[in-house]
C-alpha cells in the first residue's frame, strides 16, 4: 500500500546537479507548479557535526567515503545528504575544458553555451582565489617546487565566502563558507516554492499516463542530528509529468537500471570513469602549516595531454592519510608520527572511458561498480608519481613516500634514480590505496540510443519525461574537477524540463 | 553511541587481531584488552553500514591469516616473533594473488581506522584542527 503524491516536476538528488535544477526550475514553482526535490539523505548542519574524522565521514559519505568497486581495487568517495558531494568537496571551481568538450562531440552541445552557464554559477557561488596571506605551507611548497622545476602551478578558483581556513572542507565546512548547493541553490529554490523532501529514496521510475510514476521509500531512519524527514515513513507513488534524475554517477545509472531501461539503452551504466587517485607524502625537515588553511589551492596539469595525469596540492586527515600511504609497520608509523612535517600531493589519472567499466545492480538492486586499473592508467599514475616526487624534492623534502616505488621511501639523495625506483612493476593493484571522488559517466550524452543514454540536454532517449542532470552524463573523463560542468549541464537539463512544462527560463548571457 | 549498538563482527576475534594490529601499528603493542575491544568496536560500527557478506569474508580472512603461517613457519600468526609477523604480512602484500593483497589491504585499513581514527591518537600525532582555522593560530 503506497501513498500517492502528485507533482509536476520531481528532481531526484540534491547535489551539484539536482540542487542546480531545483533553483533553475524555481520559476515553475512560482508559476504554481509543484516541484519536488527528493533527497535520500538528510540536511546536515555542518556546524554541529561531531568532531572526529571517522564520525564526520560516516555521516557525510556513502560507506564512510570508501565504497569499494567490485574487485575492491578502488574506493569511491561520494556524499549523501542535502547538497550531495558539494558538502564535502574543496570547492575547486573550474570552467568546463573546451578541449574535452570538443572531444566529446555531443551533437547539440555547444561548448560556448556550457561555459557561459558555468560562468553564471561561478559568479553566483562567489568563486575566487584564496588570498596569498591565507595560503598554508603545504600549498606554497607545491607552488615552490613547481617554480624551481620551471613548471607552472595554477591556483584553483574556489567557491568560498568567509573561509576561515579550518582545513575541514572534505568533512563539511564547519563555518558554511563553502558555497555548495546546500548553501546557495537549494535555499534559494525553497524560498521560491520548491519543496524539499529528505530521507526519501527513489527506487524505480516508469512511464505512466500523463508522465511518470516514481516508487519512493521513506524508511523512517532517524535524522542523525535530531528531528525527522518531511514525509512519514512508508512507500509512496509520486506521479509527475517530468522527472530529473540527479543522484550522481553511481546512483543515477543504478536507478535507471532498476527501472528496466537497460534493455533499451545498451550503454546505460557503461563508459564509467573516475580519475583514480592516490596520495603521495613528502617529509620535510621542519614542521609546516598543513592542517590549517584551505587544503587544495594549486594544480599542475602541464602534462595532461601527453601523459594523462594531473597533480593537486592536498592535505588529508590522519586516518585517511594512514589508509592512503602504502605499507604498514615502523616506517609507515614514523610518517604518521611526523604528521606536522608532511606535505601531500594528490595524483590523478585521466582514465579512458571503456564499456566494461560500468555500474550494475545486484539482486537487491544496489549499485555495483565494475572497474579495473588498466595498464594505461597505471602508467599515468607512475609518471605522475615521478613528477610529484620531483616537486617534493624541489620544495625541500628529505624523503618521499611513493606506493609505486620499491622501497617505498625515497630519500633525497636517491632522487636522481626516480626513473628506476618508481616503476609500473612496483604498482600492485590491491596493495596501493587508490580512491576516486570524481565519479563520471554511466548515462553518457550522445546522438542516439545506439551510442548513449541521453541527448545533449539530458533527455533520456525514448523517454521524453525523463532527464538526467549529473556527472553520469559525461561521455568520458572531464580531466578537471567536475562541479561547475555538472552545474552547467544541469542548467541545460532544467531548461529542457521547463520547455516541456511550457515555461521559459532566462537564457545565459 | 555507535560503538554500543554495532553488531559484533571483528570484536570476537580480538585474540588473533591483537598481534595483527601490533604488526600494522607498532605503537599498539601492549594495548590493554579493554582498549583493543573499544578499537574493534569502532571498526565494527563502521562495518555495520556495509553489506553483511563483507563481515563474513573479513572474519574468514582473519582466520586464514592467523592459521596460514602454520604452513611456512610451523606457528600461528600470534606465535610468530614480531619480525616474522612483519615478514609474513610483507609476503602477503606482495602475493601474486590479488585476493590476498586486497584482503590484507582491507584488514590493514580497518585496523588503521580503529587506531588512527581515534581522536586521542590523532591529538598525539599533533593533529588538532580548529574550526576557527587561522584565527586559532597564535
Amino acid at each position: 500500500m503506497s501513498t500517492v503524491v502528485h507533482a509536476d516536476v520531481v528532481i531526484l538528488g540534491s547535489g551539484a546537479g539536482g540542487g542546480t535544477v531545483a533553483e533553475a526550475l524555481a520559476p515553475l514553482a512560482e508559476a504554481g507548479k509543484r516541484v519536488l526535490l527528493l533527497e535520500k539523505g538528510f540536511r546536515l548542519d555542518s556546524s554541529r557535526l561531531p568532531e572526529g574524522e571517522v564520525a564526520r565521514a560516516s555521516l557525510l559519505y556513502a560507506g564512510g567515503g570508501a565504497r569499494p568497486t567490485a574487485d575492491h581495487g578502488v574506493t569511491l568517495a561520494y556524499a549523501e545528504g542535502v547538497g550531495g558531494s558539494t558538502q564535502v568537496y574543496t570547492g575547486t571551481s573550474l570552467l568546463p575544458p573546451v578541449r574535452v568538450l570538443d572531444r566529446w562531440r555531443v551533437p547539440g552541445l555547444d561548448p560556448a553555451d556550457l561555459v557561459a552557464r558555468a560562468r553564471r554559477y561561478a559568479a553566483e557561488n562567489g568563486v575566487d582565489f584564496i588570498p596569498e596571506a591565507r595560503l598554508n605551507d603545504n600549498n606554497r611548497l607545491f607552488r615552490l617546487g613547481c617554480e624551481r622545476l620551471g613548471w607552472k602551478a595554477e591556483q584553483f578558483p574556489v567557491n568560498v565566502r568567509g573561509c576561515k581556513g579550518s582545513s575541514l572542507c572534505n568533512l563539511g565546512c564547519p563555518n558554511q563558507a563553502k558555497q555548495g548547493t546546500h548553501v546557495v541553490q537549494i535555499p534559494a529554490a525553497q524560498a521560491r516554492g520548491v519543496e524539499l523532501v529528505t530521507g526519501a529514496e527513489a527506487w524505480t521510475v516508469r512511464q505512466a499516463p500523463g508522465g511518470a510514476e516514481i516508487d519512493v521509500v521513506v524508511d523512517g531512519r532517524p535524522h542523525p542530528q535530531g528531528g525527522s524527514g518531511e514525509w512519514l515513513p512508508g512507500r509512496y507513488t509520486v506521479k509527475a509529468r517530468s522527472v530529473v534524475a540527479a543522484c550522481g554517477a553511481v546512483q543515477t545509472p543504478a536507478l535507471l537500471l532498476r527501472s528496466g531501461l537497460g534493455h533499451r539503452l545498451h550503454t546505460l551504466g557503461r563508459y564509467w570513469t573516475c580519475h583514480p587517485a592516490h596520495i603521495l607524502a613528502g617529509l620535510h625537515p621542519a614542521p609546516i602549516t598543513n592542517f590549517v588553511g584551505h587544503p587544495k589551492s594549486f594544480v599542475w596539469q602541464e602534462r595532461i595531454a601527453e601523459d594523462r595525469f594531473y597533480l593537486e596540492a592536498c592535505m588529508y586527515f590522519p586516518f585517511t592519510t594512514a589508509k592512503n600511504l602504502s605499507g604498514f609497520g615502523a616506517e609507515h608509523a614514523r610518517l604518521l608520527e611526523a604528521y606536522d612535517r608532511l606535505q601531500m600531493i594528490l595524483v590523478l589519472a585521466c582514465d579512458e572511458a571503456l564499456p566494461e567499466h560500468r555500474v550494475e545492480v545486484d539482486h537487491h538492486g544496489r549499485p555495483v561498480v565494475h572497474y579495473r586499473l588498466t595498464p594505461a592508467t597505471i602508467q599515468a599514475m607512475v609518471k605522475a608519481t615521478r613528477a610529484a616526487a620531483r616537486i617534493f624534492f624541489a620544495a625541500g623534502a628529505d624523503a618521499v613516500h611513493a606506493p609505486s616505488a620499491d622501497p617505498r621511501l625515497i630519500l633525497r639523495e636517491e632522487g636522481a634514480d626516480l626513473e628506476v625506483r618508481v616503476a609500473e612493476r612496483h604498482f600492485r593493484p590491491g596493495s596501493v590505496s587508490v580512491s576516486a571522488a570524481h565519479l563520471m559517466g554511466g548515462c553518457r550524452m550522445g546522438h542516439s540510443p545506439a551510442d548513449s543514454v541521453t541527448d545533449a540536454w539530458g533527455r533520456v532517449h525514448g523517454q521524453p519525461w525523463l532527464f538526467v542532470a549529473d556527472a553520469s552524463l559525461f561521455p568520458s573523463a572531464l580531466e578537471i574537477n567536475p562541479y561547475l560542468t555538472i552545474m552547467a549541464l544541469a542548467d541545460r537539463a532544467a531548461q529542457a524540463v521547463a520547455d516541456r512544462e511550457g515555461v521559459s527560463l532566462p537564457q545565459p548571457a | 553511541m555507535e560503538e554500543r549498538e554495532a553488531p559484533p563482527i571483528l570484536r570476537p576475534l580480538a585474540g588473533p587481531l591483537g598481534p595483527m594490529l601490533e604488526t600494522f601499528v607498532p605503537a599498539a603493542k601492549g594495548l590493554a584488552p579493554e582498549a583493543l575491544d573499544a578499537l574493534l568496536a569502532r571498526v565494527d560500527a563502521r562495518l555495520a553500514a556495509e553489506e553483511p557478506g563483507l563481515g563474513r569474508r573479513l572474519r574468514l580472512f582473519v582466520r586464514v591469516m592467523h592459521l596460514f603461517p602454520l604452513v611456512g613457519y610451523g606457528r600461528t600468526f600470534a606465535g610468530l616473533s614480531a619480525a616474522r609477523r612483519t615478514e609474513f604480512f610483507a609476503r602477503v602484500e606482495r602475493s601474486r594473488f590479488p585476493l590476498l593483497r586486497v584482503g590484507l589491504w582491507g584488514l590493514r585499513t580497518l585496523l588503521f581506522l580503529g587506531w588512527y581514527g581515534d581522536p586521542e591518537v590523532q591529538a598525539r600525532l599533533g593533529y588538532r584542527p580548529d574550526p576557527r582555522g587561522w584565527e586559532a593560530r597564535p
